[in-house]
Protein backbone atom coordinates (compact mmCIF):
# COMPACT_ATOMS: atom_id res chain seq x y z
CA UNK A 1 0.00 0.00 0.00
CA UNK A 2 1.38 3.40 -0.92
CA UNK A 3 1.95 6.23 1.49
CA UNK A 4 -0.82 8.20 -0.23
CA UNK A 5 -3.32 5.40 0.29
CA UNK A 6 -2.43 5.12 3.98
CA UNK A 7 -2.65 8.89 4.40
CA UNK A 8 -6.08 8.96 2.78
CA UNK A 9 -7.38 6.42 5.31
CA UNK A 10 -5.72 8.23 8.22
CA UNK A 11 -7.30 11.48 7.03
CA UNK A 12 -10.71 9.90 6.84
CA UNK A 13 -10.49 8.38 10.33
CA UNK A 14 -8.85 11.36 12.04
CA UNK A 15 -11.28 13.84 10.45
CA UNK A 16 -14.16 11.77 11.75
CA UNK A 17 -12.74 11.38 15.25
CA UNK A 18 -11.54 14.96 15.69
CA UNK A 19 -14.38 16.67 13.84
CA UNK A 20 -12.05 18.67 11.57
CA UNK A 21 -11.81 19.01 7.78
CA UNK A 22 -9.71 16.45 5.95
CA UNK A 23 -7.64 19.30 4.50
CA UNK A 24 -6.33 20.07 7.98
CA UNK A 25 -4.98 16.54 8.37
CA UNK A 26 -1.60 17.05 6.71
CA UNK A 27 1.58 15.06 7.31
CA UNK A 28 3.19 17.83 9.35
CA UNK A 29 0.15 18.46 11.58
CA UNK A 30 0.86 17.81 15.25
CA UNK A 31 -2.05 15.71 16.51
CA UNK A 32 -2.36 17.22 19.96
CA UNK A 33 -1.25 20.80 19.30
CA UNK A 34 -2.58 21.47 15.79
CA UNK A 35 -5.61 19.20 15.75
CA UNK A 36 -6.66 19.61 19.41
CA UNK A 37 -6.79 15.88 20.06
CA UNK A 38 -6.83 14.66 23.64
CA UNK A 39 -5.07 11.47 24.65
CA UNK A 40 -8.21 9.37 24.29
CA UNK A 41 -8.71 10.67 20.74
CA UNK A 42 -5.30 9.27 19.81
CA UNK A 43 -6.30 5.87 21.19
CA UNK A 44 -9.60 5.96 19.32
CA UNK A 45 -7.83 6.80 16.05
CA UNK A 46 -5.36 3.95 16.60
CA UNK A 47 -8.24 1.63 17.37
CA UNK A 48 -10.02 2.51 14.11
CA UNK A 49 -6.78 2.12 12.13
CA UNK A 50 -6.20 -1.30 13.65
CA UNK A 51 -9.61 -2.43 12.49
CA UNK A 52 -9.30 -0.86 9.03
CA UNK A 53 -5.86 -2.30 8.24
CA UNK A 54 -6.07 -5.43 10.39
CA UNK A 55 -2.81 -4.61 12.18
CA UNK A 56 -1.66 -4.12 15.76
CA UNK A 57 -0.79 -0.61 16.94
CA UNK A 58 0.41 0.63 20.30
CA UNK A 59 -0.73 4.16 20.99
CA UNK A 60 2.91 4.87 21.61
CA UNK A 61 4.02 8.21 23.03
CA UNK A 62 6.49 8.50 20.16
CA UNK A 63 3.69 9.57 17.84
CA UNK A 64 3.42 13.31 17.43
CA UNK A 65 2.35 14.12 13.91
CA UNK A 66 0.06 12.68 11.25
CA UNK A 67 3.25 11.77 9.36
CA UNK A 68 4.34 9.65 12.35
CA UNK A 69 1.01 7.82 12.24
CA UNK A 70 1.31 7.13 8.51
CA UNK A 71 4.89 5.85 8.89
CA UNK A 72 3.89 3.65 11.81
CA UNK A 73 0.94 2.14 9.96
CA UNK A 74 3.14 1.44 6.92
CA UNK A 75 5.77 -0.20 9.08
CA UNK A 76 3.18 -2.48 10.71
CA UNK A 77 1.67 -3.30 7.31
CA UNK A 78 5.10 -4.34 6.00
CA UNK A 79 5.87 -6.51 9.00
CA UNK A 80 2.50 -8.22 8.49
CA UNK A 81 3.31 -9.29 4.90
CA UNK B 1 -36.58 29.44 17.14
CA UNK B 2 -33.88 26.79 17.42
CA UNK B 3 -34.34 24.65 20.50
CA UNK B 4 -31.08 24.59 22.41
CA UNK B 5 -29.70 22.18 24.98
CA UNK B 6 -26.74 23.23 27.13
CA UNK B 7 -23.97 20.75 28.04
CA UNK B 8 -22.04 21.31 31.27
CA UNK B 9 -18.64 19.61 31.51
CA UNK B 10 -17.61 17.24 34.24
CA UNK B 11 -14.37 16.87 36.15
CA UNK B 12 -11.46 16.16 33.84
CA UNK B 13 -12.31 19.03 31.50
CA UNK B 14 -10.23 21.52 33.48
CA UNK B 15 -7.17 23.01 31.83
CA UNK B 16 -4.72 25.55 33.28
CA UNK B 17 -5.50 29.03 31.97
CA UNK B 18 -9.22 28.35 31.66
CA UNK B 19 -11.48 31.36 32.00
CA UNK B 20 -8.71 33.99 31.81
CA UNK B 21 -10.14 35.53 28.63
CA UNK B 22 -13.67 35.71 30.04
CA UNK B 23 -12.48 37.07 33.38
CA UNK B 24 -10.61 39.93 31.75
CA UNK B 25 -13.27 40.94 29.24
CA UNK B 26 -16.70 39.93 30.53
CA UNK B 27 -17.84 41.64 33.76
CA UNK B 28 -20.72 39.23 34.45
CA UNK B 29 -18.27 36.31 34.35
CA UNK B 30 -15.76 38.09 36.61
CA UNK B 31 -18.51 38.91 39.13
CA UNK B 32 -19.64 35.28 39.23
CA UNK B 33 -16.10 34.06 39.84
CA UNK B 34 -15.40 36.66 42.53
CA UNK B 35 -18.61 35.76 44.33
CA UNK B 36 -17.71 32.09 44.12
CA UNK B 37 -14.26 32.78 45.57
CA UNK B 38 -15.88 34.47 48.53
CA UNK B 39 -18.34 31.63 49.08
CA UNK B 40 -15.67 28.92 48.76
CA UNK B 41 -12.95 30.67 50.72
CA UNK B 42 -10.20 30.42 48.12
CA UNK B 43 -9.22 32.43 45.06
CA UNK B 44 -10.73 30.75 42.01
CA UNK B 45 -8.73 32.87 39.57
CA UNK B 46 -5.57 31.46 41.15
CA UNK B 47 -7.02 27.96 40.83
CA UNK B 48 -7.85 28.47 37.11
CA UNK B 49 -4.17 29.17 36.47
CA UNK B 50 -2.64 26.55 38.74
CA UNK B 51 -2.04 23.06 37.36
CA UNK B 52 -1.28 21.92 40.93
CA UNK B 53 -4.67 23.05 42.28
CA UNK B 54 -6.48 21.74 39.23
CA UNK B 55 -5.20 18.25 40.02
CA UNK B 56 -7.09 18.21 43.32
CA UNK B 57 -10.75 17.25 43.47
CA UNK B 58 -11.48 19.65 46.34
CA UNK B 59 -10.50 22.66 44.21
CA UNK B 60 -11.48 21.46 40.73
CA UNK B 61 -15.13 20.87 41.44
CA UNK B 62 -15.96 24.36 42.75
CA UNK B 63 -13.75 25.86 40.04
CA UNK B 64 -15.53 24.07 37.20
CA UNK B 65 -18.96 24.76 38.66
CA UNK B 66 -18.31 28.50 38.89
CA UNK B 67 -16.64 28.56 35.47
CA UNK B 68 -19.57 26.84 33.77
CA UNK B 69 -22.19 29.00 35.41
CA UNK B 70 -20.15 32.13 34.62
CA UNK B 71 -19.89 31.14 30.96
CA UNK B 72 -23.60 30.34 30.90
CA UNK B 73 -24.40 33.84 32.16
CA UNK B 74 -22.01 35.36 29.64
CA UNK B 75 -23.73 33.37 26.88
CA UNK B 76 -27.18 34.54 27.98
CA UNK B 77 -25.92 38.13 27.90
CA UNK B 78 -24.38 37.72 24.47
CA UNK B 79 -27.43 35.94 23.07
CA UNK B 80 -30.47 37.01 25.12
CA UNK B 81 -32.95 35.39 22.72
CA UNK B 82 -31.37 31.96 22.99
CA UNK B 83 -34.17 29.41 23.36
CA UNK B 84 -32.74 27.12 26.02
CA UNK B 85 -35.14 24.24 26.59
CA UNK B 86 -32.88 21.71 28.27
CA UNK B 87 -29.55 20.95 29.85
CA UNK B 88 -27.34 18.00 30.70
CA UNK B 89 -24.37 18.15 33.02
CA UNK B 90 -21.92 15.31 33.21
CA UNK B 91 -21.59 14.33 36.87
CA UNK B 92 -20.28 17.51 38.58
CA UNK B 93 -21.72 19.44 35.63
CA UNK B 94 -25.20 18.74 36.98
CA UNK B 95 -24.59 21.37 39.66
CA UNK B 96 -24.02 24.36 37.33
CA UNK B 97 -26.87 22.95 35.23
CA UNK B 98 -29.24 23.03 38.21
CA UNK B 99 -28.03 26.53 39.11
CA UNK B 100 -28.50 27.72 35.50
CA UNK B 101 -32.02 26.32 35.48
CA UNK B 102 -32.76 28.19 38.77
CA UNK B 103 -33.47 24.99 40.66
CA UNK B 104 -30.60 25.84 42.99
CA UNK B 105 -29.52 29.33 43.96
CA UNK B 106 -25.90 30.11 43.20
CA UNK B 107 -24.66 30.47 46.77
CA UNK B 108 -26.29 27.27 47.99
CA UNK B 109 -25.06 25.45 44.90
CA UNK B 110 -21.46 26.56 45.38
CA UNK B 111 -21.52 25.58 49.05
CA UNK B 112 -22.96 22.21 48.13
CA UNK B 113 -20.27 21.61 45.50
CA UNK B 114 -17.55 22.59 47.98
CA UNK B 115 -18.84 20.04 50.45
CA UNK B 116 -19.21 17.40 47.75
CA UNK B 117 -15.64 18.06 46.62
CA UNK B 118 -14.31 17.82 50.16
CA UNK B 119 -16.10 14.53 50.83
CA UNK B 120 -15.02 13.02 47.53
CA UNK B 121 -11.42 14.10 48.06
CA UNK B 122 -11.43 12.21 51.37
CA UNK B 123 -12.82 9.07 49.73
CA UNK B 124 -10.16 9.40 47.01
CA UNK B 125 -7.44 9.58 49.64
CA UNK B 126 -8.82 6.60 51.54
CA UNK B 127 -8.81 3.95 48.82
CA UNK B 128 -6.38 3.19 45.99
CA UNK B 129 -8.69 3.44 43.04
CA UNK B 130 -8.46 4.00 39.31
CA UNK B 131 -10.45 4.18 36.10
CA UNK B 132 -10.02 2.97 32.54
CA UNK B 133 -11.82 3.80 29.30
CA UNK B 134 -13.04 0.90 27.17
CA UNK B 135 -13.25 1.77 23.47
CA UNK B 136 -15.90 0.33 21.16
CA UNK B 137 -17.22 -1.65 24.10
CA UNK B 138 -19.39 -4.71 24.08
CA UNK B 139 -21.29 -3.30 27.04
CA UNK B 140 -22.87 -6.56 28.15
CA UNK B 141 -19.51 -8.29 28.17
CA UNK B 142 -17.93 -5.41 30.10
CA UNK B 143 -20.69 -5.65 32.69
CA UNK B 144 -20.29 -9.41 32.91
CA UNK B 145 -16.51 -9.34 33.33
CA UNK B 146 -16.70 -6.59 35.96
CA UNK B 147 -19.34 -8.52 37.88
CA UNK B 148 -17.12 -11.64 37.85
CA UNK B 149 -14.14 -9.78 39.29
CA UNK B 150 -15.88 -7.35 41.62
CA UNK B 151 -16.05 -8.03 45.38
CA UNK B 152 -17.36 -5.91 48.25
CA UNK B 153 -13.81 -5.16 49.34
CA UNK B 154 -12.43 -4.60 45.86
CA UNK B 155 -15.21 -3.45 43.57
CA UNK B 156 -15.08 -2.69 39.87
CA UNK B 157 -18.00 -1.60 37.70
CA UNK B 158 -18.99 0.62 34.81
CA UNK B 159 -18.90 4.20 36.08
CA UNK B 160 -19.69 6.17 32.91
CA UNK B 161 -21.83 5.17 29.95
CA UNK B 162 -20.49 8.01 27.79
CA UNK B 163 -21.26 7.14 24.18
CA UNK B 164 -21.71 4.10 21.95
CA UNK B 165 -17.95 4.19 21.45
CA UNK B 166 -16.85 4.57 25.04
CA UNK B 167 -17.61 3.42 28.55
CA UNK B 168 -15.41 3.92 31.60
CA UNK B 169 -14.89 1.35 34.32
CA UNK B 170 -13.75 2.27 37.80
CA UNK B 171 -13.05 0.79 41.18
CA UNK B 172 -10.30 -0.65 43.34
CA UNK B 173 -6.88 -0.41 41.66
CA UNK B 174 -6.27 -4.15 41.59
CA UNK B 175 -9.78 -5.02 40.43
CA UNK B 176 -9.60 -2.46 37.60
CA UNK B 177 -6.28 -3.97 36.48
CA UNK B 178 -7.71 -7.47 36.47
CA UNK B 179 -10.80 -6.38 34.57
CA UNK B 180 -8.69 -4.41 32.08
CA UNK B 181 -6.53 -7.45 31.32
CA UNK B 182 -9.53 -9.67 30.83
CA UNK B 183 -11.30 -7.12 28.64
CA UNK B 184 -8.33 -6.71 26.34
CA UNK B 185 -7.37 -10.39 26.22
CA UNK B 186 -10.72 -12.16 26.17
CA UNK B 187 -12.91 -9.31 25.00
CA UNK B 188 -10.41 -7.95 22.44
CA UNK B 189 -11.33 -4.43 23.47
CA UNK B 190 -8.90 -1.55 23.70
CA UNK B 191 -8.46 -0.39 27.28
CA UNK B 192 -6.96 2.99 28.14
CA UNK B 193 -5.92 3.78 31.70
CA UNK B 194 -7.14 7.19 32.76
CA UNK B 195 -5.23 9.67 34.84
CA UNK B 196 -7.85 10.52 37.46
CA UNK B 197 -8.15 11.31 41.16
CA UNK B 198 -10.37 8.39 42.01
CA UNK B 199 -13.06 6.03 40.80
CA UNK B 200 -16.06 8.34 40.98
CA UNK B 201 -19.51 6.85 40.45
CA UNK B 202 -18.61 3.54 42.05
CA UNK B 203 -19.46 2.08 45.49
CA UNK B 204 -16.11 3.40 46.76
CA UNK B 205 -17.89 6.73 47.18
CA UNK B 206 -20.54 5.42 49.55
CA UNK B 207 -19.24 7.55 52.42
CA UNK B 208 -19.36 10.70 50.27
CA UNK B 209 -22.88 9.82 49.33
CA UNK B 210 -23.99 9.45 52.94
CA UNK B 211 -22.31 12.67 54.04
CA UNK B 212 -23.69 14.59 51.07
CA UNK B 213 -27.14 13.26 51.92
CA UNK B 214 -26.91 14.89 55.35
CA UNK B 215 -26.02 18.25 53.81
CA UNK B 216 -28.73 17.95 51.14
CA UNK B 217 -31.42 17.58 53.83
CA UNK B 218 -31.16 21.31 54.47
CA UNK B 219 -31.31 22.33 50.80
CA UNK B 220 -34.54 23.31 49.07
CA UNK B 221 -34.90 23.18 45.30
CA UNK B 222 -37.17 25.19 43.02
CA UNK B 223 -39.02 24.33 39.82
CA UNK B 224 -36.71 24.30 36.80
CA UNK B 225 -36.75 27.00 34.12
CA UNK B 226 -35.65 24.37 31.64
CA UNK B 227 -35.41 20.59 31.84
CA UNK B 228 -32.27 19.09 33.39
CA UNK B 229 -31.98 15.37 32.68
CA UNK B 230 -30.41 13.36 35.50
CA UNK B 231 -27.35 11.25 34.61
CA UNK B 232 -28.22 8.82 37.34
CA UNK B 233 -31.89 8.05 36.72
CA UNK B 234 -32.35 9.27 33.12
CA UNK B 235 -35.37 11.33 34.17
CA UNK B 236 -35.72 15.11 34.61
CA UNK B 237 -34.77 16.60 37.97
CA UNK B 238 -37.68 17.99 39.95
CA UNK B 239 -37.68 19.96 43.18
CA UNK B 240 -38.96 16.81 44.86
CA UNK B 241 -36.43 14.27 43.54
CA UNK B 242 -33.26 16.40 43.23
CA UNK B 243 -31.80 15.92 46.73
CA UNK B 244 -32.26 12.18 46.71
CA UNK B 245 -30.80 11.77 43.19
CA UNK B 246 -27.80 13.98 43.91
CA UNK B 247 -27.04 11.92 47.00
CA UNK B 248 -26.92 8.71 44.97
CA UNK B 249 -25.20 10.37 41.97
CA UNK B 250 -21.67 10.26 43.45
CA UNK B 251 -21.73 6.47 43.76
CA UNK B 252 -23.93 5.52 40.78
CA UNK B 253 -22.97 5.26 37.11
CA UNK B 254 -23.59 8.20 34.77
CA UNK B 255 -25.69 7.65 31.64
CA UNK B 256 -24.73 10.58 29.43
CA UNK B 257 -25.53 8.81 26.16
CA UNK B 258 -29.03 7.85 27.27
CA UNK B 259 -29.68 11.39 28.52
CA UNK B 260 -28.70 12.90 25.17
CA UNK B 261 -30.95 10.51 23.26
CA UNK B 262 -33.85 11.11 25.58
CA UNK B 263 -33.47 14.87 25.49
CA UNK B 264 -33.41 14.96 21.68
CA UNK B 265 -36.62 12.98 21.68
CA UNK B 266 -38.51 14.55 24.59
CA UNK B 267 -37.36 18.18 24.28
CA UNK B 268 -36.78 18.20 20.51
CA UNK B 269 -33.31 19.69 20.95
CA UNK B 270 -31.90 20.88 17.64
CA UNK B 271 -28.51 22.10 18.84
CA UNK B 272 -26.38 21.33 21.86
CA UNK B 273 -24.05 24.06 23.08
CA UNK B 274 -21.14 22.87 25.21
CA UNK B 275 -19.94 25.26 27.86
CA UNK B 276 -16.57 23.57 28.31
CA UNK B 277 -13.70 23.78 29.01
CA UNK B 278 -12.84 21.39 26.19
CA UNK B 279 -15.16 19.70 23.71
CA UNK B 280 -15.42 16.22 25.17
CA UNK B 281 -19.20 16.25 25.50
CA UNK B 282 -19.70 17.49 21.92
CA UNK B 283 -17.59 14.59 20.72
CA UNK B 284 -19.79 12.18 22.67
CA UNK B 285 -22.90 13.83 21.20
CA UNK B 286 -21.58 13.30 17.70
CA UNK B 287 -20.97 9.64 18.49
CA UNK B 288 -24.50 9.38 19.86
CA UNK B 289 -26.45 11.27 17.17
CA UNK B 290 -24.85 12.70 14.06
CA UNK B 291 -27.88 14.74 13.04
CA UNK B 292 -28.18 17.05 16.01
CA UNK B 293 -26.35 20.40 15.88
CA UNK B 294 -23.28 21.06 18.01
CA UNK B 295 -21.51 24.23 19.10
CA UNK B 296 -18.95 25.05 21.71
CA UNK B 297 -18.39 28.31 23.61
CA UNK B 298 -15.50 27.33 25.88
CA UNK B 299 -13.41 30.39 25.00
CA UNK B 300 -14.37 34.04 24.53
CA UNK B 301 -13.26 33.88 20.90
CA UNK B 302 -15.62 30.99 20.21
CA UNK B 303 -18.46 32.69 22.05
CA UNK B 304 -18.02 35.88 20.03
CA UNK B 305 -18.12 33.89 16.80
CA UNK B 306 -21.10 31.89 17.99
CA UNK B 307 -24.38 32.13 16.14
CA UNK B 308 -27.14 29.65 15.45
Amino acid sequence: MTKEEVLAKVQEIAAEQLDVDKEEIVLTANIKDDLDADSLDVFEIMNELEDSFDIQLDADEGIQTIGDVVDYVQKQLESKD
Amino acid sequence: MTKVGILFSGQGAQVPGMGKDFYEKIPVFAETIDQASEICGFDLTECFGSSEMLKQTKYVQPALCAFSYGVFKALKNAAPDLNVVGGIGLSLGEYPALIASSMLDFETGMKLVSKRAEFMQEDCDRHQSSMAAILKPDVELVEKICAEISTDEKPVSIANYNSPKQVVIGGDDEAVKKASEKLSEEGKMRVVELNVNGAFHTPLFRTSSQRLGEVLKAVSFKDPEFVIESNTDKIPFTKENAAEILQRQVMSPTHFAACVEKMIKDCEIETFIEIGPGETLSKFVRQIDRNVGRASVETLEKMQKFSL
